[in-house]
């Protein structure tokens, strides 16, 4: 597999990804979101977030139309002790 | 699969590892035309784990965590992909294996060390044991010696407690003995005044209270002797002076008993006339000898004296 980078990378270990497009979103307040991986020895991780018509700062009560937010996680072991 | 379970990742070239995943979940197109969602404090994760007894542990996983969610979407369309890749792992922990499974006396020297390991627990635990005994040891000598401690402190109680008695004693011995000279004294006097008797008897025990404050004030000098002396003084005192005011008060009563007897019988053996008579002459009839029926005396009686 070749990267970005133009470097060989074997495919990830873990790779959990999601689409969603909504017409209309509208939070009644606040929320918090975390993402994390983990992982021993050690393991490396890429996440990509790409969103249309919905913000990083989402305001409550507002109403979003025609957002569009993808997400994807990729999780692989390392060999470095 | 046969053939790809025995396959020797160890000398495989991870590049010729398949990129296709052991495991997949895909959720091509999810539809949903509302959508009400209020959650709070929902985790959602997806991990790998893998061990080899102690040599090897291998995991890898991703975590999502809301912390309260309450939104209204509307026409939704989601699309969920998870894929999860064992190859690598199988590949790393199957090279372990192949490595013990060519070196050997790596599981040896893996035994020795867990059974060094093993006699260090239990040293430990030895350890543990003596000095939970010691620490028992030394509360069993505590003890004992609190224990004599204590005797010991009851022990000058009692010995000063023990002082303090006979000297107590010997006070009260002078004080009873002082009593019953007093009472001895009182009871001689009783012939002549019972009143005055009682004032000495009250007037002695007074100064023996007197002379008892002051004999317990000399404690602990002549406890026992003195004890033993007072109290056969006393003794001895309240004896005689029992026994003579017994004496006295029984002569006394007698005495007066007989007067009032004669008294009686006298007056109770005389005709009117004779005892007008006596009266007269200032005789009494008790000295008069009857003559008249009955032992009565007569004025003939009485007569007969006045004129001799």
């Amino acid at each position: 597999m070749t990267d970005s980078d133009g470097e060989d990378r074997r495919a990830a270990d873990i790779e959990v990804g999601a689409t969603v497009r909504m017409k209309k979103l509208r939070f009644k307040e606040k929320s918090g979101v975390e993402t994390s991986t983990h992982g021993s020895p050690s393991v490396e991780s890429e996440t990509t977030d790409e969103r249309e018509n919905l913000p990083e700062g989402i305001k409550p009560g507002e109403t979003y139309r025609k957002a569009w937010i993808k997400k994807h996680v990729a999780i692989r072991l390392t060999d470095e002790e | 699969m046969a053939e790809r379970e025995y396959q020797d990742y160890s000398i495989m070239d991870p590049a010729d590892i398949s990129g296709e995943p052991d495991v997949l979940l895909d959720v091509p197109v999810l539809k949903v035309d509302k959508i009400n969602l209020e959650v709070q404090d929902l985790d959602a994760a997806v991990q790998v784990q893998a061990e080899v007894l102690d040599l090897v542990k291998l995991s890898v996983g991703a975590q999502v965590h809301l912390g309260k969610v309450e939104l209204n979407i509307e026409g939704v369309e989601a699309q969920a992909l998870l894929k999860v890749r064992l190859a690598h792992i199988t590949a790393l922990i199957d090279r372990v294996l192949t490595t013990l499974d060519r070196n050997p006396q790596i599981v040896e020297s893996i035994g020795k060390a867990v059974e060094s390991a093993g006699h260090a627990v239990a040293e430990i635990g030895e350890g543990g044991g003596q000095a939970v005994e010691d620490v028992g040891q030394g509360a069993g000598e505590a003890l004992p010696a609190i224990g004599q401690g204590a005797g010991v402190a009851v022990s000058e109680v009692g010995q000063g407690a023990g002082q303090a008695l006979p000297a107590v004693g010997q006070g009260a011995g002078q004080a009873v003995g002082e009593v019953g000279q007093g009472a001895g004294q009182a009871a001689q006097q009783v012939g002549q005044g019972a009143g005055q008797a009682v004032g000495d008897v009250g007037q002695g025990a007074g100064q023996a209270v007197d002379q008892a404050g002051q004999a317990v004030g000399q404690a602990g000098q002549q406890a026992g002797q003195a004890v033993g002396q007072a109290g056969q003084q006393a003794g001895q005192a309240v004896g005689q002076a029992t026994q003579q005011a017994g004496q006295v008060a029984g002569q006394a009563a007698g005495g007066a008993q007989q007067a009032a007897g004669g008294a009686q019988q006298a007056a109770a053996g005389a005709t009117d006339a004779a005892k007008k008579e006596a009266k007269k002459a200032g005789l009494d009839l008790s000295q008069v000898a009857p003559t008249g029926a009955d032992g009565k005396v007569t004025v003939n009686d009485v007569r007969s004296l006045t004129k001799a």
